[in-house]
């Protein structure tokens, strides 16, 4: 069974709906002949997975899209042996170095060596050289990022590599002036709104205008959540009715209510409970700074004033520590206690001042 | 066979000194092994030349040992129970007490020892599954050829009644412990003798059947304990000693009260008193800082200490400000914290997870948590020279522990609770498991980008009615989707069960989930039937 | 074998009562050996030989085995003149360079001048160059124009006047001292070492230049074998064909200020131990990274940033060569782009020449490969930072988060945008610049992009509200 994201998802570049300047320019790299490497980033949603493919495709064919599942296994220098899945046709390969942990470099190196050195069954139409596609690039680990740039230097003529990865900050500057930038902004609002309506269309279903902006603007600009919002909507009711709930990702909605419980009650109580409703959160493997940045701005829309402001730098601050540590429980709570000591603080001012106020009056 | 269980059982005294068998090694252990002279009395272990001789000597409650008295007698009377199990923590008397009854009915007592495994050339290989049982049968049909090594006062009759005692357990009880449960049920049968286990298994290891007669000990309680000290001490001419700090550290251990005992008397001058007049009364202090026992139980007590904060009654305050100023401690936190052996970042672990029950007010838990965080982020930077390393943990644990002491309200009292383990490293396993399994099966889906496909897809799996391909899927979906809230809203601080509850809670969800999986199986066979279809 | 086993003496074959007698070495009567010889050889009867001669072994060859035996001899004997002709010196030349040449010396592949110009004209063989030739035209190979118009010799780095100066006196015999080159990035200090090590060397240039650069494994250890290997090589001052080139080896050691300390300080007694026979030369960026010892041993040469003319000059002549159409004043948003790094405007001429094809290269593109955030939309943050409007604020970075700029550039960008602000009193701009600088360093750390640049503009807006 296939999700409409996957069934609706452009396979080449000509059907591609958005940023069409972009996908000139790809077509025009293909053709040239000389293919640098590339760093691929925006946020999530915005379409890169979909254009490396797409990418793929105008390189080598429809054969790009028979796709395997390998399993390779690696040695690191203390002795330890690690096991990655990968995915590859004949003419690709896709890694996500972050699986094996502390050692993606070992495994950067020896797959990208071991790709150079098979040899293209060689016609003239194959191009000389195979794509690594690496996901997720932005954990790599700084060693790995170092080493990455001697063996893309290395082994240029055998070996290209796709990198893909949300923010490009965290790539180092020697891998950022080595690759070609491209960066694939999230869709706006009437690109959304194309690209749903003609969804719709294909899956025969009437998609009422209001509907659509609601699910656009509750998908902050990602398109695959919009989409699969969507096709919940469809699911949940359907002829769709314009006034119909969207549902968030249920992530979301626990989030949501955690801060809601934050909001109605702070002590120390109240923050055993938060405690274990994070460790839930954490659980589900969502990352602590997602759990930030949604708390953040969930817990931000019930204050006001310069309370907003103390509590988005509060958020800053625990989450780059969080970065430093190793135990992310610890900042949430933080996070969480200084909100709630913040406002008490704020509420009981506002009471205070409610209360002189009143005197004043009599 | 009854030569070789007898040569096992002489090998006892001779290979193994003087371990278990106090009473069988008397003869033996005054010898020196070297050369053959006796060892004079001076040289010999306290807790040979002290074992108690009859049951007025164990340093137990009456009753118990009336009990005990009772079963044995019962079980070699009217062959009434013929497995009897004896657990307790080491050293509270245990087989001191099966010997010291053994002499008082007359009964002699059968050993098992663990064998040495040895491959001798033209002796077949006997694995000790085998070797076991073939003791286990010899043992309640056969009487020793060579009369009765325990002891030699007693006559040896044709009858003579016999006890068999398992003390040193066999290794492959860990392993198979099937195995050995069978050999004891086949054992209680058809033997004839009944057969005593000693098990002071503290870890939990040993799963026991509930179908035999469990016998459990207690630690030595304080007054026997000093008793017994202060009958040694009498015997060996120490004088009066104070015995309160070595009874202290034992905590229950009576084998490990007298070693220490020993063991520092001897930096003390002995009083070769002559002549009963003269007698010592100065009270001679040992030096005990040897005394203890392994520190893993201090732990707690470092936990409770730092947790609740004692302070010194009516001692100043160190500073002006009335927020900030704090009567003084009645220890040293980072004294504490260092006679701990766990590293910084368990100890702020354990602290982090315990702390909210002593907090009374939400403004103090601030200086709580931001120490906590300091401190993990100074535990987690690596370095590779040693001593560094060891001085950053100081560094964590002084932290973390001057942080909960500083937070805590002095007019705060709450009520005992027991302290929990932490529960953050189970939460991150699970969610490394989680994320390895779901990229295996959703390998072809997420085509790399785990992250996003974890937190924009799966969640939306079950609402759109993803058809599963199979249970694996099906499960992991389940797991995903679902979140529990805990059941209990506002955990009161005053109920003593307060964060027992959340445990529990923590468990039933657990249950719930067993029973979610239960439906799942029905719904899985729905969900498949559909999809073939 | 035991069984076969018979007692008794050790019996000669053939001799029947076998009584040798044992012949004392001090009385060796030589008429007694030979009759005896005589007796054995009758008695055995073998054909009897002169008595001068020892019973020699009768060997029967034939003319192949003979004619090879005897161009057997024929060579060894010329291979002993030869030897022999030849002193210990050149002997120990030989040795060393048949050294060279084995492939495991080096373990990682240097990048030798002759092996790059190979790179250049793709897999054709390496390829000697001698004088600086003019820039060869490739077609599909994927090259860097940054290797393609590095500058051949040391004339052609002409904007570094002392340096060069220095260098040509090198060229013409004086003594050669350590080199420290430090510089801000792309200004040529690369390139100049390696013009100036092929204007030295020409052929000798493989075997004599050791190249380490920062992704190469620097640690102590390799500073202890690698380095302290190729130092002690002998080499003389000679080529084999008689042309005169300095008698010493090259170490250059590119991005030096990323070694450790320990390793620096390994290598200081290495460049004093060989400074007969070896130069080191360290490239970095920051001189204050090199340790004391190692910047007191070498003579420091400051590389200036380029002036503005230059890249403009020089992106102009590649433009040329490489048929590039530019648009009105992108050569100049290049150069402020890159802020002085040749290199990096190189690069991004040549990744938005490849992207673009036939058209023309505009601002536009410059920007989006630079990653420069447009000017509007920092303006926009600032505005709407001004404005004390928490929730636009928010919507605006949410979109500006969005639209994937990288967040340290907006930094930067805001940065300037403040500094120019003459609204803002200086107190203010202290405050605000000091969380620029918590803020990129919690950005390094990896901190959440959106978080640190939502914080931030709460400072600014503090900042402005209070105005």
């Amino acid at each position: 069974m296939a999700l409409w994201v996957d069934k609706h998802r452009p396979k080449s570049l000509s059907q591609l709906d958005y940023h069409k300047p972009l996908a000139q320019h790809l077509k025009k790299l293909v053709n040239s002949g000389d293919f640098p490497h590339l760093l691929v980033y925006g946020p999530s949603g915005a379409g890169k997975k979909t254009r490396i493919m797409c990418l793929l495709r105008e390189i080598y064919g429809a054969g790009v899209e028979k796709l395997r599942i390998e399993h390779h296994s690696f040695n690191t220098p203390s002795n330890k042996k690690i096991e990655i899945s990968t995915i590859a046709s004949n003419y690709h390969i896709m890694v996500n170095p972050s699986d094996a942990g502390i050692y993606d470099r070992v495994v950067i190196q020896d797959l990208i060596k071991t790709i150079a050195q098979t040899n293209q069954l060689d016609s003239e139409k194959m191009r000389e050289f195979k794509v690594v596609v690496l996901t997720d690039a932005d954990r790599l680990t700084k060693d790995a990022q170092h080493a990455l740039r001697r063996t893309m230097e290395k082994y240029m003529s055998k070996c290209r590599v796709i990198m893909c990865t949300n923010s490009i900050s965290k790539m180092i500057p020697a891998i950022r002036s080595r690759c070609l930038g491209i960066r694939i902004s999230a869709p706006n609002q009437e690109e959304m709104t194309s690209v749903l309506n003609l969804t719709c269309r294909k899956e025969g279903i009437n998609l009422p205008p209001e509907l659509a902006e609601r699910i656009i603007a509750q998908s902050e600009r990602n398109m695959r959540r919009a989409l699969l919002m969507c096709e919940t909507c469809k699911v949940q009711q359907y002829p769709l009715s314009p006034d119909q709930t969207v549902d968030d990702p249920d992530w979301m909605t626990f989030v949501k209510q955690t801060a809601m419980k934050i909001i109605e009650e702070q002590s120390p109580k109240r923050l055993l409970d938060i405690r274990s409703r994070l460790y839930e959160l954490l659980a589900h493997c969502i990352p602590p700074e997602t759990i930030f940045r949604t708390l953040a701005d969930e817990l931000v829309k019930h204050c006001d004033g310069t309370l907003q402001k103390k509590v988005i730098q509060a958020a800053a601050n625990y989450e780059h520590k969080l970065q430093l540590g190793s135990r992310p429980i610890y900042y949430l709570e933080a996070f969480v206690a200084r909100f709630m000591a913040m406002y008490k603080g704020f509420i009981q001012d506002a009471i205070m001042d409610f209360d002189d106020f009143d005197f004043d009056e009599s | 066979m009854s030569s070789s269980r007898s040569l096992t059982s002489r090998k006892s005294s001779k290979e193994w000194g003087f371990e278990s068998d106090f009473t069988s090694a008397l003869p033996q252990c005054t010898r020196d092994r070297r050369t053959g002279r006796g060892i004079s009395e001076e040289k010999q272990c306290w807790l040979i030349k002290h074992a108690p001789k009859s049951r007025l000597e164990l340093a137990m409650h009456k009753k118990k040992v009336e009990k005990v008295f009772q079963v044995l007698t019962d079980s070699l009377t009217q062959k009434r129970h013929k497995i009897i199990i004896l657990t307790g923590p080491p050293g509270v008397g245990k087989s001191a007490t099966v010997r010291a009854l053994a002499k008082d009915m007359n009964c002699s007592l059968e050993e098992w020892v663990n064998p040495i495994m040895t491959y001798e050339v033209g002796v077949e290989y006997e694995s000790e599954v085998s070797k076991f049982k073939s003791f286990m049968l010899a043992s309640s049909r056969y009487n020793s050829l060579f009369g009765d090594q325990t002891d030699q006062d007693i006559v040896r009759k044709p009858n003579a009644r016999k006890l068999v005692l398992v003390e040193e357990l066999p290794h492959f009880l860990v392993r198979q412990p099937q195995e050995f449960w069978d050999i004891i049920k086949t054992y209680s049968r058809t033997g004839l003798y009944p057969v005593i286990l000693i098990i002071s298994d503290s870890s939990n290891v040993v799963k026991i059947p509930p179908d035999y007669l469990n016998i459990s000990f207690n630690p030595v309680a304080e007054t026997f304990m000093s008793k017994v000290l202060k009958s040694i001490c009498q015997k060996e001419k120490l004088g009066e000693i104070d015995v309160k700090e070595i009874v202290a550290r034992s905590e229950g251990d009576l084998r490990n009260a007298i070693l220490s005992l020993q063991f520092n008397s001897t930096t003390m001058d002995h009083g070769a008193v002559k002549g009963p007049t003269k007698r010592r009364k100065v009270e001679q202090k040992l030096t005990t800082d040897n005394a203890g026992k392994d520190t893993t139980l201090f732990f707690f007590h470092a936990l409770g200490k730092i947790l609740y904060a004692k302070r010194v009654e009516d001692s100043k305050m160190d500073c002006d400000d009335a927020t900030l100023g704090r009567r003084q401690l009645q220890f040293v936190p980072e004294q504490v914290a260092e006679k701990c052996a766990v590293s910084g970042g368990m100890f702020t672990e354990y602290l982090h997870h315990n702390y909210i029950g002593f907090q009374n007010q939400i403004e103090n838990t601030l200086l709580v948590t931001e120490s906590m965080c300091d401190s993990d982020v100074i535990s987690s930077y690596w370095t590779d020279e040693k001593e560094a390393f060891s001085r950053l943990d100081w560094y964590a644990k002084s932290l973390t522990g001057r942080g909960v002491v500083f937070s805590k309200d002095e007019s705060f009292l709450p009520k005992f609770m027991p302290l929990c383990r932490p529960v953050q490293r189970d939460i991150s396993k699970t969610c490394h498991e989680l994320q390895e399994k779901c990229r295996d099966v959703f390998a072809l889906q997420h085509m790399g980008t785990n992250s996003s496909f974890l937190m924009d897809t799966i969640p939306f799996f079950k609402k759109i009615g993803y058809k599963a391909r199979n249970s694996e899927e099906y499960s992991l979906i389940h797991k995903m989707c679902s979140y529990k809230t805990s059941t209990k809203c506002g955990v009161s601080l005053n109920n003593t069960d307060g964060v027992e509850e959340e445990k529990e809670s923590h468990k039933s969800s657990c249950k719930s989930k067993e029973d979610a999986d239960m439906v799942i199986s029905k719904e899985m066979e729905e969900e498949i039937a559909d999809f073939s279809d | 074998m035991a069984e076969n086993f018979t007692g008794g003496k050790l019996k000669l074959k053939g001799v029947k009562d076998g009584k040798v007698k044992k012949k004392k070495k001090k009385k060796l009567n030589e008429d007694v050996v030979k009759s005896e010889i005589k007796r054995e050889s009758e008695e055995s009867g073998t054909s009897t030989l002169s008595a001068d001669t020892v019973s020699k072994p009768k060997v029967t060859k034939t003319k192949a085995e003979l004619a090879f035996l005897k161009a057997q001899q024929k060579r060894e004997g010329e291979k002993i003149l030869k030897k022999a002709e030849t002193s210990h010196k050149e002997r120990v030349e030989q040795f060393n360079e048949h050294l060279d040449n084995l492939i495991e010396h080096f373990d990682i592949p240097k990048v030798s001048w002759t092996k790059m110009d190979a790179f250049l004209q793709g897999r054709s063989g390496i390829k000697p160059k001698v004088a600086a030739a003019a820039p060869v035209s490739t077609a599909p190979q994927f090259v860097p124009w940054v290797e393609k118009y590095r500058p051949r010799t040391v004339n052609d780095v002409s904007h570094q006047v002392e340096v060069v100066a220095v260098l040509k006196k090198c060229l013409e015999g004086d003594d050669i001292p350590n080199f420290l080159f430090y510089g801000p990035p792309g200004t040529g200090k690369t390139s100049t070492i390696l013009a100036l090590t092929r204007q030295m060397f020409g052929k000798e240039f493989g075997n004599r230049v050791l190249e380490l650069n920062a992704s190469d494994e620097r640690g102590i250890q390799v500073v202890r074998d690698k380095i302290k290997n190729f130092a002690q090589l002998a080499v003389s001052s000679k080529t084999v064909n008689g042309v005169k080139i300095p008698g010493i080896k090259m170490i250059i050691l590119d991005e030096a200020d990323s070694m450790t300390n320990a390793a620096q300080s390994a290598l200081r007694r290495t460049m004093e131990k060989f400074t007969k026979t070896t130069r080191f030369c360290l490239i970095c960026n920051y001189v204050s990274r090199i340790i004391a010892p190692i910047t007191s041993r070498c003579a420091k040469f400051r590389f200036k940033p380029l002036d503005t003319s230059v890249l403009d000059d020089r992106l102009h002549h590649i433009c040329k060569e490489e048929n590039v159409t530019c648009g009105d004043g992108v050569i100049e948003v290049i150069r402020q782009v890159s802020g002085g790094d040749l290199r990096k405007a190189i690069t991004y001429l040549q990744s938005s020449a490849r992207l673009k094809k036939d058209e023309e290269v505009t601002k536009q593109d410059i920007h989006d490969i630079a990653g420069v955030v447009p000017h509007t939309v920092v303006e926009r943050v600032l505005e709407l930072a001004k404005s004390g409007n928490y929730t636009k604020l928010q919507r605006g970075i949410q979109d500006m988060m969005h639209d994937a700029y990288s967040a340290s550039q907006i930094l930067e960008q805001l940065h300037d945008l403040i500094f120019e602000d003459s609204s803002l009193p200086d107190k203010k701009k202290s405050a605000i610049m000091e969380e620029i600088a918590k803020t990129d360093k919690c950005l390094l750390d990896g901190g959440d992009e959106y978080l640190q640049i939502m914080s931030l503009s709460t400072v600014v807006m503090t900042e402005y509200s209070e105005l």
